[in-house]
């Protein structure tokens, strides 16, 4: 090998030990900035009420964390309290961690427990992995395992559709009910 | 058989929709209502139930089919558009093409009211031309002319 190519090889190599050494030392991904929470709250306990006075969302949570520039609340052990238009305690939906888009939706993981909070309720106990509240249309939203309960009423299926204006719940697939004691 | 009525009735669906202001729930996509020996099946089922519990069930089809074993142990089968099951009177009430087979026997008509614990019918056409029909098996007719003998 001429003296030349090896003068390349070397210059080559050189190149190669500049760029790892000025290489910045992670460029991670834009999205991935290091956001803080605008402020942090424990034993969060927090109802809203409507123009009429009446309360219609309640919320508690253990710990959670609010992003302003995200309009978002990370929440741990959260419950959100549902009232019916006349003021009406209707749902307690509960679970092990949860996020809120501000007036948009809340996302409730892990253990979701939903009960109905009405007298004699078909449906006294919802139960799944995961539950969406969409805020906007005032619907529960689900593509999980979901189980509903009663004293004489058993019920699962997968996804679920629940429209709390009208009151109605519905399982979406492959669905069994059985009642107990007819 | 009266055992069937204090099991659990079990209900398959594709699909259930929980009313809960009317407690209502509405099963439809391949409905199957078991309870003991009783089998119905349906496209769509609208049960209905208060404080005392189950009151109805409707089932719809095309037809929907109810099938369910007697106290004497033969089965009674039964289709048509719609079935009503009143589960506190523990009666049958088929509505439109209705058709009610027991024992070989088949009664058809427009409506046919069966009451399971007294195993009796009633079948009513829809007047005019609709008729209610009995076919009887030569076999049956021999046990209702011995007994008629015996008396």
């Amino acid at each position: 090998m001429s003296r030349q190519t090896w003068w390349f090889g070397a210059l080559f190599a050189l190149a190669l030990v500049c760029w790892q050494w000025f290489r910045p030392v992670s460029d991670a991904p834009v999205n991935q900035q290091d956001y803080q929470p605008d402020f942090v709250a424990k034993n969060l306990s927090s109802v809203q009420y409507n123009r009429l006075g009446l309360p219609y969302r309640g919320l508690d949570a253990e710990y959670a964390e609010y992003y302003e520039p995200l309009a978002m609340t990370l929440m741990e052990k959260p419950v959100i309290l549902l009232y019916s238009p006349d003021g009406q305690p209707q749902w307690r939906l509960s679970s092990d961690e949860g996020m809120i888009n501000t007036n948009d939706n809340a996302v409730l993981n892990g253990t979701v427990v939903g009960q109905g909070l009405q007298p004699d309720a078909l449906v006294e106990t919802l139960t799944t992995e995961y539950l969406e509240l969409d805020f906007i249309n005032n619907q529960l939203h689900s593509n999980r395992d979901v189980q509903l309960r009663s004293s004489s009423y058993q019920a699962q299926g997968q996804g679920l559709l629940g429209k709390l204006d009208q009151q109605t719940v519905e399982l979406l697939h492959d669905t069994r009910a059985t009642y107990i004691n007819p | 058989k009266d055992a069937d009525f204090n099991q659990p009735v079990t209900i398959d669906a594709g699909r259930q929709l929980v009313e809960l202001a009317d407690n209502k729930v509405t099963f439809s996509d391949r409905v199957v209502v078991k309870q003991g020996s009783m089998d119905v099946r349906a496209d769509k089922l609208v049960v209905i139930r208060s404080e005392q519990g189950l009151q109805s069930m409707t089932a719809h089809g095309a037809p929907a089919t109810y099938y369910q074993v007697l106290n004497n142990g033969q089965p009674v089968k039964a289709e048509a558009r719609e079935i009503h099951y009143d589960m506190k009177a523990r009666t049958i009430t088929l509505l439109k093409d209705a058709k009610l087979k027991q024992n070989d026997n088949i009664v058809t008509g427009y409506r046919i009211r069966y009451h399971i614990d007294r195993e009796q019918m009633e079948a009513e056409s829809q007047g005019g031309t609709d008729r209610v029909t009995t076919i009887f098996l030569p076999e049956q007719l021999q046990n209702m002319n011995d007994k008629k003998a015996q008396d």
